[in-house]
């Protein structure tokens, strides 16, 4: 047993990282094919690197593995789910707790009233606020500036219609539908909020596979001027219509 | 990329400009566009969907916390695989005396001996590591490095390499590491002769 710590140790010792090894920033300028003389001789000859490279590589290319795919969805919508979560509650707003506290309620209205009291009086003494531009003359667009309604989530049916809440400044909306790695399976435009589901967009939704959508406001020139963040929906394959 | 699709820099730049509701959406789908390699990198670590999603989800946890010290002097992929890879490669040696770990015994017990009856006693740690990263670069074929790297640099099972790199032939890395050993075996024979020779030599004059 001591003989073989030793044995592995010597082997362990060759091919761990050394004092000259290069930093992650450096291998991915190799990863992304970037030629650097120095850095290459050192890959060349070390195999601790080039561990390390094989690793980026994999992460990156994510390469699907036979048969993983479904669960791959799985694990996403698992993520997407844990991540909704924590989002809403970081949102969760603090007056709702704070309200539902007895003593802290009239407290809450008080400085409320204050609060309302104070800010009058400041905007009556200021100029009226400026919407802020952009270098192109619309407002700046913002991701989650459109609320997503529905479809979300696991669904009983392919949907029929997408429906999101009206910006008023929007003149046209486009709706695209995305597979989780971003991929755009289809795209289409609508007038109003409401997005109905083609023949060609339903053949698209395969029953179990977890799928993206998000929704781009347009003005009246076709510029974009806000956009939802991505939610997802899964048709369950078992009460398919 | 499109006005519709910002960068992950851009969106990190927006989430660190505003505050609310608004910047959690940029980090929503900065992490959403991530978490299908999260998914896969984690996959391959356990083959098991609740663990790779348990992992998963700590992985992202993890970057969404650190995000603050991201410094973009890499690509924010190649610092979410920074926290991906030590995360899932500590769960990895946190399991090692799990029965699963076994087999690697028995790996280590068929590597060649660089150490015991050396004919240069002389040599010292540092020397012999230079020697056995000499022998495993010119001997080796590239997926046979990487592959005895990470089984005995960085404890990596064999299965989870497999998965890792996608070997798709029957015994995965398995082969590639009894085809490493056996080529080490020949090239540390080779060498032996050698420093035999030369310190034959050395001795005669």
């Amino acid at each position: 047993m001591t003989a073989n710590t030793g044995k592995l140790k010597a082997w362990r010792d060759g091919v761990s990282a050394g004092e000259n090894c290069v930093p992650l920033e450096a291998l991915e300028r190799v990863a992304d094919g970037f030629s650097d003389l120095t850095i290459n001789q050192h890959v060349a000859g070390c195999p601790h690197c080039q561990a390390e490279l094989a690793m980026l590589r994999s992460f990156e290319s994510s390469r699907p593995l036979t048969n993983d795919e479904k669960t791959v969805e799985w694990i996403v919508a698992h993520l997407q789910s844990a991540q909704d979560m924590r989002f809403s509650s970081v949102r969760s707003p603090l007056w709702r707790t704070l309200l539902t506290m007895p003593n802290l309620a009239g407290a809450a209205a008080l400085t409320l009233a204050i609060s309302l009291g104070f800010s009058l009086y400041v905007s009556n003494r200021q100029a009226r606020p400026v919407l802020q531009v952009g270098p192109s003359g619309i407002q700046n667009m913002r991701s989650g500036d459109i609320r997503l309604t529905a479809p979300s989530g696991e669904l009983d049916r392919i949907p029929e219609d997408f429906h999101w809440d009206p910006l008023p400044l929007a003149k046209s909306y486009s709706v695209q539908l995305l597979e989780v790695d971003g991929t755009v399976l289809l795209s289409g435009k609508s007038a109003n909020n409401v997005f109905r589901a083609s023949p060609e967009l339903e053949s698209k939704i395969q029953p179990g596979k977890l799928l993206l959508w998000k929704v781009v406001a347009l003005d009246g020139s076709g510029r974009p001027i806000a956009q939802s963040s991505q939610i997802g929906f899964r048709i369950n394959p078992k009460k398919r219509r | 990329m499109g006005w519709d699709s910002p960068s992950d820099e851009d969106l990190i730049a927006r989430y660190r400009d505003e505050t609310g509701a608004g910047s959690e959406q940029h980090i929503n789908e900065l992490f959403g566009r991530y978490h299908a390699k999260v998914a896969r990198w984690c996959l391959a670590f356990t083959n098991d969907r609740e663990s790779a999603a348990d992992l998963a989800q700590e992985i992202c946890a993890k970057a969404y916390r650190n995000l603050p010290s991201f410094r973009a002097e890499s690509k924010f992929s190649t610092w979410l695989f920074s926290i991906a890879r030590n995360h899932c490669l500590n769960a990895v040696r946190a399991r090692s005396g799990m029965p699963a770990m076994e087999s690697a015994q028995m790996m280590i017990d068929e590597l060649p001996d660089l150490v015991s009856e050396n004919p240069d006693t002389a040599i010292v740690r540092k020397e012999m590591a230079d020697i056995a990263r000499q022998l495993v670069c010119e001997s080796l074929e590239e997926t046979e490095r990487v592959v005895f790297t990470l089984h005995f640099a960085e404890d990596v099972p064999l299965d989870v390499i497999t998965r890792m790199l996608n070997l798709t032939n029957t015994s995965g890395a398995k082969a590639y590491l009894v085809s490493a050993k056996r080529k080490l075996q020949r090239a540390v024979r080779i060498w032996k002769a050698k420093a035999q020779k030369r310190l034959g030599e050395t001795n005669d004059s």
